[in-house]
């Protein structure tokens, strides 16, 4: 028996192919095709694969109320060196001494095994290797170190929480960072809660629910409610990692949430909770750090500005200090109201950099030096009613954060506000913390499919993604002597989302030296001289003009140049192939105007070929005209992405699109004397 | 009406003063006192007043206090007031938040911290007022660091100690001359005061030492203290060599089964290198790298036994079992301290404020190895940057003893590109590219080898400079400290054709362009930039086409390193080779325009082209 066994270990061992596993599910027994697997046919590079990950949530009734427990388990293989970190894990929970709720991390055991000479080691996780820390006010982590982890380790672990917070039930995410081989999560759900339920990730889950019993125990006995096991499960789950071009790689990762809707225990009144968006707007709107600040008094006046001369009279201002009296007569339209009225609200109120959904009234804001996104917006939007201009709130998740479903209702992820202005029958958006951004342009990490404008009578979704575009022109005027020297001027137009990055650039830079050599590093130029536009007067325009010199190649009898300056066309896309599809920032419209004085006597030997490119969807597109005359070089280009979202059929011809591209951007004209 | 600003530069010439360069915060006064209450214990008080002036300097406004099991925050207070003088904020010890969390698995330390608030104008000025019991051991004094980061400038500054008799203590000023004062206190004290007036603020120095070699320090140390039963003697490294023996001694018991594994491992090896690379390897595979740092045992190492049973071990514990799987074996290790971040230890006073990992020394005949134990992607006999040209403390049985780790010469870090290139009349062009990268050039790239095969191309990829590449193969293989790597690649628009005319790039990996141009004059530190490149690019010059291109070539000379270029026609190909020597070393402010210069010229002669024209043409 034991030759045979040591027989199949070898012969294991000579394989590198991944067997057919069976699922293993139980702690403490981990195959011999678990112990024996060298690599994972279907990700060479993983350094780990997780065999198993299981979690059951139930809901005990307790003397101390109701409580959710989590039974986490888990069994990795570790394949490659980097790997054995999978040994190391971190639990965080919510422990504050300022609240009676909290969670408890409990039974935390864990195991190594290594085959060592044919026979399984094990080396049980002790007491010297766990430890928890405080990690600040609310939460604590709990670590532990498994021993002996190794190459080739097969290391399981297992933990419960108990958590008084039975109504926000954590999210559960079957991918990792690394394959999973089968997950599962099974929740056992009385008939006293009701959850709305949301799966989502690019990788399908299979799920069933079963019907079960669930005792309770009364003054009058042990009574058998119903209950629903609701399980759900995934098998040969590719890792999932963060890549460029996408937001949150949680939206892509297969997972569940659970939301609670309802509670109700026998005999007791039903407590209904957010289960519907229409929920939510109400709880919003009945909560006073939203929907009473509809009726917020704009704050101005406590800080010495006034809309007219009859609120000043009004206001009692001899404790104001300074007065301030904004003119809106000489405002062209909404916008600029709304862009001035922003501009002096921003002078006197400060952004603390969070955002957020909640705000706070005048008096709140007055003690504070600083405020959240939230508190801008609010305040924002009393001072804009005051000037007669009609303004909403709009909820949304950043896309960083992750999106927002319009099927499924979380107060919890909305995570940021922005105001809605109506300007006749039009209207446009405004964000009063990222002051950088022109009235009617948003900060990318907005710009969400789905936004939920929350106003007494008024509730619908909107998409702000495509609220406003980033748009550039670049005019390039230039003069190239017979030595190569390349002399002019570049001319930058930032409008719209670009003209809020680049002035948020230049209001972060450390000084103006270093901004200049910035500059000049990432176009590759000396710059003699360089003038930015004052933001003051110019809104919705960042310019800047830049004097340059630039060598190009001359040998005496020709000047060989590459006439498109200062366009970047690069190939963002360096690898073959892609599996998540692509997030862009924002929509983009670019053009470049470029003139190029050539010396007496040269005469260009050839011209580049226009170019005229354009997607299938027809959104996103680029045409790059050449044109040479006996006294000039000009180029004319223009780029245009009307969508923000390529799916991942698109990426070839994408990658072929701007290769294309960057191809006839490299090209070289010669001049010959 | 429109408004502009304009900035003048003369093409390099004109250097401005870092005057001109706002700080973002000023240290208006600081005032600090380490008042001694016995040999093991004392307090700690500080007063700082800080003028914070942009929003760049507002994070030098955070408050964080270090803690632990013998230290402890007692009292503090904080005020923010505006450029009025008016208070706007008063800060209560219970606005701290109190954070346990370290990197380590475990860890006595914990720290209290605030984050300042977004002001509602700038400037502000930001006041702390807090006060630390330090009981149990003094085994290391706070130390006077005036200026605590970039771009802050400091009015004045004080840091008063009040000793005991039974408080020895010695003290190394580093980096400026401050007023110091030796008076007698109460009580048969002495009071040491150190103060400075205004201190400019620094700017971060692209090619300049580190900020702790240019910051204004003084660091204090006890001449002796008690600890757990221990007595430390602080006096020179030789005695303090003695106390880490005296702590790690009886803990080099290996388990039997590792003791048999190590056998079997290494009583076959013919060499005694062979025999240390079997045991690092050894160590490596049974062990990983997980910090605890608790009491004592944040200087002391854990057992040799526990590691080998669980497999686990922070530097101190991974090498103190190295060293007992060496002497095993019948070979010498030392368990040697040193400091990762400091290149050099102040010679004749041992300090806690300095060392922070530890290192194993063998010592063969005619051959000594440094061995990281912590992270087996460096070879046994590989010497990484953090180590090279540092100073350690071998702790002998006899105590320690300083001395400095050998960097390797420039010319052993070596890069190696050779590149042949077929052209295709579209501009793309197919490369067979390979590499080799020793020492300091492998390190580089160490990790390359344990990525996902995508990542290693992006790695790769972003070293070689060409457009739109396809990589059709990929090997790589690491040996040693050596690493080298074969690419099979297609680019889509490699050179520029136009009209019976190429421009061929001369490199395949330039030297991109320079920032920092403009900063002031300074010291150039360019310690561990050593390397030589050596690169040989062939193109195969296409039929109907030849060199329109004079190949002379090229040659920089600087104190700094060399650049040689030469072309020659050969059996068909245009063949182009390429030598950089970068020397290591630190040289004087007063080369600083001529350094600017010397890598003016090193990216300029990466944008030369040679042009192939068509024959007939």
């Amino acid at each position: 028996m034991k030759a045979f066994w040591i027989a199949s270990f070898c012969l294991l061992l000579a394989s590198t192919r991944v067997f057919a596993f069976e699922k293993n599910i139980k702690l403490g027994n981990p195959t011999n095709e678990e112990l024996s697997l060298v690599s994972y046919d279907e990700d060479p590079d993983a350094e780990a694969i997780c065999l198993y990950h299981g979690t059951t949530v139930d809901f005990r009734l307790t003397d101390q109320g109701l409580k959710a427990e989590y039974h986490y388990k888990i069994r990795i293989k570790v394949l490659k060196p980097e790997g054995v970190d999978w040994g190391n894990a971190e639990i965080i929970y919510y422990n504050s001494s300022k609240s009676t709720n909290k969670e408890t991390v409990t039974g935390v055991k864990g195991t190594s095994y290594n085959l060592e000479n044919g026979k399984v080691v094990k080396s049980k996780l002790n007491s010297d290797l766990k430890s928890d820390e405080m990690l600040n006010n609310h939460n604590h982590v709990y670590k532990f170190s498994l021993p002996n982890v190794k190459v080739g380790s097969v290391i399981e672990y297992e933990y419960r929480i108990e958590s008084d917070f039975f109504h926000l039930i954590r999210d559960w995410y079957a991918q990792m960072s690394i394959p999973v081989r089968y997950a599962e999560f099974v929740i056992t759900v009385p008939e006293f809660l009701k959850f709305s339920k949301l799966m989502t990730g690019v990788y399908p889950m299979e799920h069933k629910f079963t019907s079960s019993k669930y005792p309770v125990t009364t003054s009058n006995g042990q009574v058998l409610l119903n209950a629903d096991i609701e399980e759900y499960w995934a098998e040969n789950l590719p890792k999932m990692v963060k890549e460029d071009y996408i937001h949150s790689i949680n939206d892509y990762k297969s997972h569940i949430i659970y939301d609670l809707e309802m509670l109700c225990f026998p005999g007791s009144r039903v407590q209904n909770f957010n289960n519907s968006w229409t929920n939510v707007d109400k709880m919003l709107l009945e909560d006073d750090k939203f929907g009473d600040l509809f009726k917020m008094k704009n704050p101005m006046p406590e800080f010495g500005v006034f809309l007219s001369i009859d609120e000043i009279n009004d206001k009692k201002t001899e404790k104001a200090g300074e007065i301030t009296l904004i003119d809106l007569s000489a405002c062209g339209n909404t916008k600029e109201k709304v862009e001035v009225l922003r501009r002096a609200m921003r002078k006197k109120i400060k952004w603390n950099g969070k955002y957020g959904i909640y705000g706070m009234n005048t008096r709140q804001m007055l003690k504070e030096s600083s405020v959240n996104a939230a508190a801008l917006n609010f305040a924002l939007m009393a001072i804009l009613r005051d000037a007669g201009i009609q303004a909403v709130p709009v909820v949304l998740s950043r896309r960083s954060q992750g999106r927002i479903s319009s099927a499924h209702a979380e107060i919890g992820a909305l995570n940021a506000m922005v105001l809605q202005v109506r300007d006749g029958d039009q209207t446009f958006y405004v964000d009063a913390a990222n002051d950088d951004f022109p009235v009617g342009t948003l900060h990318p990490d907005l710009l969400v499919e789905y936004a939920r404008v929350v106003a007494p009578n008024r509730f619908e979704w909107v998409d702000i993604s495509k609220c406003c575009k980033a748009n550039v022109m670049q005019f390039v005027n230039a003069t190239l002597d017979e030595d190569g020297n390349l002399n002019g001027m570049l001319m930058r137009r930032h409008r719209g989302i670009l003209c809020g990055v680049s002035r948020n650039n230049y209001n972060n830079k450390k000084d103006s030296l270093t901004h200049v050599e910035k500059l000049a590093a990432n176009l590759d130029c000396e710059i003699t001289d360089y003038r930015v536009g004052d933001f003051a007067s110019s809104a919705e325009t960042y310019t800047d003009s830049i004097f340059f010199t630039k060598q190009v190649d001359a040998d005496g009898e020709s000047i060989y140049i590459n006439p498109y300056l200062f366009v970047d066309m690069k190939s963002p896309f360096k690898t073959a192939t892609r599996e998540l599809p692509i997030e862009c920032d924002c929509m983009v419209g670019e053009k470049h105007s470029i003139k190029i004085q050539i010396p007496e006597g040269y005469v260009a030997e050839s011209c580049p070929k226009p170019i005229s490119l354009r997607l299938e969807d027809g959104k996103t597109s680029c045409k790059i005209v050449t044109q040479v005359t006996p006294e000039e070089i000009n180029v004319s280009i223009s780029y245009n992405r009307d969508t923000m979202f390529y799916d991942t059929a698109t990426f070839e011809n994408l990658r072929s699109f701007w290769t294309t591209i960057e191809d006839a951007c490299n090209s070289i004209i010669v001049l010959k004397k | 009406m429109k408004h502009t600003f304009k900035l003048l530069f003369m093409l390099g010439a004109i250097v401005l003063p870092s005057s001109m360069f706002a700080q973002s915060t000023t240290i208006l006064e600081s005032f600090a006192q380490f008042d001694c209450h016995s040999a093991n214990s004392g307090t700690f008080t500080k007063h700082i007043s800080m003028r914070i002036d942009n929003k760049r300097g507002l994070s030098d406004g955070n408050f964080v206090c270090a803690c632990s099991s013998h230290r402890d925050l007692k009292k503090f207070a904080g005020t923010v007031t505006d450029a009025n003088g008016k208070v706007v904020k008063k800060i209560k010890r219970s606005d701290l938040t109190r954070t346990e969390y370290s990197s380590s698995l475990a860890s006595d330390d914990y720290a209290f911290y605030y984050e300042a608030e977004v002001p509602a104008s700038y400037p502000i000025t930001i006041t702390y007022d807090w006060e630390v019991e330090y009981s149990h051991h003094l085994n290391a004094y706070p130390s006077f660091f005036p200026i605590p980061g970039y771009e802050i400038a400091v009015d004045t500054a004080s840091y008063t100690i009040i000793q005991r008799p039974e408080n020895t203590l010695t003290y190394r000023v580093l980096n400026f001359s401050p007023d110091i004062k030796v008076t007698e206190a109460d009580g048969n004290r002495r009071r040491i005061e150190f103060s400075i007036g205004h201190v400019s603020h620094m700017d971060k120095q692209a090619w300049g030492p580190s900020f702790s070699d240019r910051a204004p320090q003084v660091i204090l140390s006890p001449l002796s203290f008690d600890w757990n039963n221990t007595h430390c003697d602080m006096s020179d490294w030789h005695s303090f060599g003695s106390w880490i023996n005296e702590l790690n001694s009886g803990r080099q018991k290996l388990t039997p089964e590792v003791v048999s594994r190590l056998h079997q491992a290494t009583d076959t090896c013919t060499t005694l290198r062979s025999k240390v690379k079997a045991a690092r390897k050894l160590l490596g595979n049974m062990t990983r790298y997980v910090s605890i740092q608790l009491g004592i045992g944040g200087y002391q190492t854990a057992t040799a036994e526990d590691v080998c049973k669980n497999g686990i071990g922070d530097c101190k514990a991974l090498s103190n079992c190295f060293c007992a799987m060496l002497h095993e074996i019948g070979l010498p290790a030392v368990y040697t301290l040193i400091a990762l971040n400091d290149r050099h230890l102040i010679k004749d006073m041992p300090n806690f404020t300095q060392l922070n990992h530890v290192i194993v020394q063998v010592p063969l005949p005619g051959d000594t190895l440094w061995v990281e134990c912590t992270n087996d992607i460096y070879p046994t006999d590989y010497r990484h940057n953090g180590m090279c040209g540092h100073d350690v403390v071998l702790i002998h049985p006899t105590g320690g003893e300083l001395q400095t780790i050998p960097e390797y010469a420039d010319s052993l870090n070596l890069h190696q590109v050779f590149a042949d290139i077929e052209l295709s009349a579209d501009g793309s062009a197919h490369i067979s590219y390979r590499e080799s990268n020793l020492n300091s050039q492998f390190e580089t790239l160490c990790n390359l080898t344990r990525i996902p095969t995508k990542d290693q191309q992006k790695v790769l990829l972003n070293r070689i400079a060409c457009s739109n590449p396809t990589i059709n193969d990929m090997k790589i293989q690491s040996d040693g400290a050596c690493i080298d790597y074969k690419l099979d690649l297609h680019s889509g628009a490699f050179c520029k054709w136009s009209n019976n005319r190429i421009f061929l790039p001369l490199t395949l990996n330039p030297f991109y362009p320079l920032q920092n141009t403009k900063e002031e004059a300074h010291i150039i530190d360019l310690m561990g930039e050593g390397k030589l490149r050596e690169s040989t690019i062939r193109y195969r010059i296409p039929e109907g086409y030849t060199v329109d291109s004079k190949l002379d070539p090229l040659r920089i000379d600087s104190p700094f390193g060399s650049f040689t270029r030469h072309m020659l026609i050969e059996d068909g190909y245009l063949v182009i080779r390429d030598t950089y020597l970068m020397r290591s070393g630190i040289y004087p402010e007063d080369q600083f325009a001529e350094w600017i210069a010397f890598r003016k010229a090193l990216v300029d002669s990466s944008k030369k082209k040679v042009i192939l024209k068509a024959v007939g043409v």
